[in-house]
């Protein structure tokens, strides 16, 4: 087991930059008494002391690799321990790992050895042990290691619930300045043909039920904020085109760590992660709460606004768009108001068919009224607040939080 | 002072809300009998529980409402608020007359304080699912303790029973004492007498290998350059931290 603890701490910790961790969305569900189910919400099991969740399994397969990207740890010039494991070193940890219920299943990554075909190969074999010997139903995410043949991508395709190719520069022209080896198509290749595949197969599925399940939570990947000099329009722009024509089902973003000795990387202090969460807060604007980046972001203002959100800060630009009358607007504009989240508009519309909603429901409702009064009318709001300036608004909501102010970073209210 | 005495059960407490409508007095509080403190000048009506009134009671709200509200109901009951039972009343008042479409007028305070409780539930069940940590018995059970906030280990065997069908497994509340068994066929509620209570399981050799290497997983992925404590305290509150192992 020594060994085994050795090539874990090798491997856990060159797989922990890649910041997906979802493990939901599959349709996977246990049969014939085999174990584990993958099906419904996701289920984070534990939470590491930076706070970001622990779900999966996250091991690269090895970290030897013949590429010498800049931002990576593994880059074949970096000076670091080497480390592989077998196909049933591998399977013995998920299967030993997901019966305690420490996990929802394996996340394997690697370093490219040999070649694509040759690493895709030994991934795909460990997923099929997996599903076959093991009859596992839990989940498991796969890279899509650029450059693997068709073939070996379909069948991935058939064990894993998520593959995932990381785009990791937001920009082609960066990519190439920090990961010489790399280019975009060859990234696109797998991420189209993965697309194509699951539209087939989702097609079959309508006419016969039993067809075969492919990559059913979809695919996902990762760019990294702060290595290269892509703005915020530029990032979110890559991002939402990913989520519309690649039909992507999460994009990641990850602050770029500052990995010393390679002369291609930019000198940070500190990883940018008050950048990355409004990013993030941008891409949920996105995808929940009915925003188009140039809403977000645009030629006028290309960079987020790091001191507030970035939802706050398009109302403050948008003054004309308010206030929203809560017992008349519709959803979507409510959705816009500052302080109302997703579960709260839904409440809002469906309370105010049975008669008026007034201020005090609201905050009964858990709005954050604080927010929310500057942009809104309904029976017993503050009137004079929709009268102030947005600069005004601005800092009295400010102020108001940073009396309560923690330090750490959350998503909306 | 018109008050209610039941047992404690969910069935109970139906059958208390059937005496209710029976005798057309309203409660000024309802009460178990082991919590129940005597007041002065009341008038007070010790229920006793009739399954075939708690059946009636239930499905009345499950036609006059829906499935959906008799299962918030329930989960509300397994909250252990403190003044669930006229909290609930309430509830089921409104939507017995007013039919299933009021459950989404939030400006009512009884809807939205269900809503509330149930919301609380579903977390609690959440974290249940993520925070139980089984241990390999030399009997081949899979072992685990817990005590979550509620009483939610009604609600978590269905989840357990889909995952792990192929294997024997056990979560035991200790605070609640009572825990949910599975022998590969189906579920059960079992209660242990204290003889067993005092018997340490005893687990498998490789127990503490497979608990060494999660440990070192779960430092080896952490970023230290990400340090963020409080994060981290937030979504695993200190209370549940001796029953993981990654924590212990």
């Amino acid at each position: 087991m020594d060994r085994i603890n050795q090539k874990l701490t090798v491997l856990a910790n060159a797989a922990k930059y890649d910041v997906s961790c979802s493990s939901s969305g599959s349709k996977r569900k246990n049969q014939d008494k085999g174990l584990g189910n993958a099906e419904g919400m996701g289920i984070c099991h534990s939470y590491t002391e930076d706070g970001r969740c622990v779900s999966l399994l996250k091991i690269l397969l090895t970290n030897h690799c013949i590429f010498d990207c800049a931002y990576c740890i593994s880059r074949r010039s970096n000076d670091i321990q080497r480390a592989a494991f077998t196909v049933q070193e591998v399977v013995d940890l998920t299967i030993n790992f997901y019966r305690r219920n420490y996990i929802e299943g394996l996340f394997l990554s690697s370093g490219i050895f040999k070649n694509a075909d040759y690493t895709m190969e030994r991934l795909v074999r460990i997923a099929k042990d997996l599903r076959e010997i093991h009859h596992f139903h839990g989940y498991i995410h796969l890279k899509a290691i650029p450059g693997a043949s068709a073939e070996l991508l379909t069948e991935a395709g058939k064990y894993a619930d998520r593959l995932s190719v990381n785009i990791e520069l937001p920009s082609e022209e960066s990519l190439k300045r920090i990961a010489p080896e790399k280019n975009y198509e060859e990234i696109y290749t797998p991420m189209n043909f993965i697309r194509e595949e699951k539209q087939r197969y989702t097609d079959e599925r309508k006419s016969i039920k039993s067809a075969p399940l492919f990559v059913p939570a979809g695919q996902s990947t990762q760019l990294i904020v702060g290595a290269s000099p892509e703005n915020d329009v530029q990032i979110l722009n890559l991002a939402d085109t990913l989520y519309k024509e690649q039909q992507l089902k999460r994009v990641y973003y990850s602050g770029y760590i500052p990995i010393p000795t390679d002369s291609r990387m930019p000198n940070l202090a500190l990883p940018p992660t008050l950048r990355e969460n409004r990013i993030y807060q941008a891409d949920w604007l996105l995808r929940f709460y009915k925003f188009s980046v140039h809403d977000i972001v645009n030629d006028l203002h290309p960079n987020l606004d790091y001191d507030i959100d970035p939802k706050l800060s398009y109302a403050l630009r948008n003054r004309h768009v308010f206030p929203v009358d809560i017992n008349k607007a519709e959803y979507e504009m409510i959705l816009r108001v500052p302080g109302i989240g997703v579960k709260s508009a839904q409440m809002i519309v469906t309370s105010r068919r049975f008669g008026n909603v007034h201020f005090d429901h609201l905050k009964k409702m858990g709005i954050v009224t604080k927010r929310a009064q500057y942009f809104i009318t309904c029976p017993g709001a503050p009137v004079a607040s929709i009268d102030r300036h947005s600069s005004q608004v601005r800092q009295l909501i400010q102020s108001a939080e940073l009396r309560k102010k923690n330090s750490q970073l959350t998503l909306f209210v | 002072m018109v008050t209610y005495l039941y047992d404690g059960s969910f069935e109970g407490y139906l059958t208390t809300v059937f005496e209710i409508y029976k005798r057309k007095k309203n409660p000024d509080g309802i009460f178990t009998t082991h919590t129940y403190m005597p007041f002065f000048m009341e008038e007070k009506y010790e229920v006793s529980t009739s399954m075939d009134h708690a059946q009636r009671v239930l499905a009345g709200i499950e036609v006059k409402g829906s499935k959906d509200i008799a299962q918030k109901i329930y989960n509300v009951y397994l909250s252990e608020h403190p003044a669930m039972e006229m909290l609930l009343f309430r509830y089921i008042k409104l939507i017995l007359e007013k039919g299933s479409a009021i459950e989404h007028d939030y400006r009512q305070p009884e809807i939205l304080k269900v809503k509330e409780i149930n919301k609380q539930i579903h977390r609690e069940v959440h974290r249940m699912h993520a925070f139980v940590r089984f241990q390999k018995t030399t009997d081949d059970l899979y072992y685990a303790t817990i005590i979550p906030d509620f009483n939610v280990l009604p609600l978590i065997g269905e989840h357990f029973e889909k995952r792990y069908s192929d294997q024997h497994w056990m979560i035991y509340d200790s605070k609640r004492h009572y825990g949910l068994y599975y022998d590969q066929q189906q579920t059960m509620m079992v209660e242990w007498g204290d003889e067993q209570l005092q018997q340490q399981p005893e687990f498998v050799t490789e127990e503490k290998a497979y608990e060494a290497l999660w440990k070192n997983y779960f430092k080896s992925v952490n970023i230290t350059e990400r340090k963020n404590v409080k994060l981290h305290l937030r979504h695993m509150p200190k209370r549940y931290w001796k029953h993981l192992t990654e924590k212990r």
